[in-house]
């Protein structure tokens, strides 16, 4: 029975998500993973003036047996940079995931949701310390970081010249370009840390 | 929470806090509140292109961290890994430990891993709790004879009250205390005075009622396709008590999950509707959320969350339904004491047993 009601409920959500207005459609889609129901893929656009402005969002969704009464589990499968999103495995920090599920959210409903987060950090209730530090002491720093992983992992437009120097720095001296983003990033674009990191001792 | 004020201090001892099978227990801190951030939004370009491939986190395993041997990646405690059944990353103390600042940053995320190990310890404490309320309590159980009761108390407060109780109610019929327990009773109660009366008339404006419900939770944007299916179980449900209107029957539709948890699902959307139909009244008992819709999205819609007056006062205004609830707890009057909703002269149809964080089911002593 259960299984039957999450998927009766995905197909149906599958049907509202595809049938959305065209305008919405370059907002949020959701298709299903190789014929499964409780493997979904879901995809958001950056919102327009944020940092991911232009990017495109992948979600890895997993519909849990017992959906619509416990809510899906989600995670950013394109990196981000975010204080509510785990830079590092793209876990999302979002109540209505967890305790403020409540069964009449749709898919499409949680997609725009986090949608919406991406627009509006809500820093004091962080997922990754170290960006949501960042989004409170540095706040330009962290728009540069945002805007330059838009631009890598999302196919946002706009790249960040002095981003891009440090890392092409760095990869000169045979680093691998991914290790070079993200030790930078985690270390404010400091050059000599990152390489602490890279090459320890 | 606001509510109003019962000259009865409810004594919250003899149901410690933390086994309440209740969101709100697990998350008393209100550590997560990401809630309310804003479905806005405007035209984008309507380019489908999912990125490249090559910008996808690793998955993660337990051991997917050792790159050349460099310790960026702090392997998962094991806490983690055992809580967590799912291929979902723990995560969120992933990056460098900042060796030589303690700054800021390095204190944030101390507060995090902290708060993610208080988080999973309780979630699992939780789930022990919740399973073994499962296995020892159905959703809704068989009638007991009232003096059951007596075997519970020792304390001669409780024994007087318990004594009183019997006085006015004959039967009790106890329901699971997993925060759904005010929404489940109500359903079995309206349920059982639908079948008891027989009145097939009165079912179907009921059932006509739920549909105009249905509709206003729409034009509140609440999504159809996921509004309809619990309205839809409702009152087919309702339906067939009335085809079969045995005491068999209507256990198994509330001892079912399939169904018993559309009915709480419903009944908590019915309450929803009257709290946003009146916001202007509700508002002045809402004390720790900023409007009645956030109170929804957080108090009433999520299952598991308990209700209050508030939640009581709503829906059988709504329903149009008189419940009368018999409060017991350590306070000193030797009487238990009753509230009904609403506050008229009007015979109640409903009575409940409430016990700090818990409502159960009576039947009066001329009831069958």
């Amino acid at each position: 029975m259960a299984t039957n009601m999450a998927n009766t409920r995905i197909q149906r959500e599958l049907a509202e998500v595809a049938r959305a207005s065209d305008s919405e459609k370059g907002i949020v889609s959701l298709e299903a993973l190789d014929g499964r129901l409780d493997h979904l893929l879901g995809v958001i656009m950056g919102p327009p003036g944020s940092p991911y402005d232009g990017g495109t969002f992948k979600l890895d969704i997993h519909i849990p047996v017992e959906y619509p009464f416990k809510p899906p589990i989600i995670k950013f499968a394109t990196k981000v940079w975010h204080p509510n999103v785990s830079s590092a495995s793209g876990a999302i920090c979002l109540d209505i995931l967890k305790t403020n599920w409540a069964a009449a959210m749709t898919l499409r409903t949680v997609m725009i949701s986090i949608q919406a987060l991406l627009g509006s950090p809500v820093a004091d209730d962080p997922q990754d310390a170290i960006v949501a530090g960042q989004f409170k002491s540095q706040r330009s720093l962290f728009d540069q970081t945002a805007r330059y992983w838009a631009h890598i992992h999302a196919g946002a437009p706009t790249s960040v010249a002095v981003m891009d120097q440090k890392v092409a720095q760095m990869v000169q001296m045979g680093f691998r370009e991914s290790d070079v983003q993200d030790n930078l990033s985690w270390n404010g674009w400091d050059v000599e840390k990152a390489l602490e990191k890279l090459a320890p001792g | 929470m606001a509510a109003p004020d019962l000259n009865g201090s409810f004594e919250e001892g003899s149901l410690p806090k933390k086994f309440k099978v209740n969101g709100n227990a697990v998350n008393g801190d209100g550590s997560s509140s990401n809630g309310g951030v804003g479905i806005t939004y405007s035209e984008a370009d309507s380019s489908n292109d999912v990125g490249s491939s090559s910008s996808q986190f690793p998955s993660y395993g337990p051991a997917s961290n050792s790159q050349d041997g460099d310790d960026l990646l702090p392997s998962y405690p094991a806490w983690q890994l055992s809580a967590d059944p799912t291929d979902y990353p723990s995560d969120s103390n992933e990056a460098s430990t900042s060796s030589g600042s303690r700054g800021e940053p390095l204190k944030h995320m101390l507060d995090c891993v902290e708060h993610q190990y208080v988080d999973e310890r309780t979630s699992k404490q939780m789930l022990d709790i919740e399973n073994e309320i499962k296995l020892n309590v159905p959703f809704v159980a068989e009638k007991e004879d009232l003096s059951v009761l007596g075997d519970e108390y020792s304390d001669p407060v409780y024994i007087a009250k318990i004594m009183d109780l019997k006085s006015k109610y004959q039967w009790l019929r106890r329901t699971r205390g997993d925060g759904n327990c005010f929404y489940r009773s109500l359903g079995f109660s309206m349920f059982e005075n639908f079948m008891r009366a027989g009145d097939k008339e009165k079912v179907e404006a009921m059932k006509r009622f739920m549909v105009e419900c249905k509709d206003g939770l729409v034009e509140l944007k609440y999504p159809a396709l996921a509004i309809e299916d619990f309205m839809d179980v409702f009152n087919d449900q309702l339906t067939k008590v009335m085809e079969t209107p045995t005491d068999e029957e209507l256990l198994r539709i509330f001892q079912e999950q399939g169904s018993s948890d559309f009915i709480v699902v419903w009944l908590r959307f019915l309450t929803v509707l009257q709290l946003r139909r009146e916001p202007e009244f509700y508002q002045n008992f809402i004390e720790n959320h900023s409007s009645v819709v956030e109170f929804c999205q957080m108090e009433v819609e999520p299952m598991y969350k308990e209700s209050d007056h508030i939640h009581i006062i709503a829906v059988a205004s709504l329903l149009k339904i008189k419940i009368r609830v018999e409060y017991m707890d350590r306070g000193d009057s030797p009487t238990v004491i009753g509230h009904d909703f609403p506050e008229d002269d009007a015979v109640p149809e409903i009575y409940l047993l409430y016990r700090p964080g818990h409502y159960d089911i009576l039947y009066r002593k001329d009831s069958d």
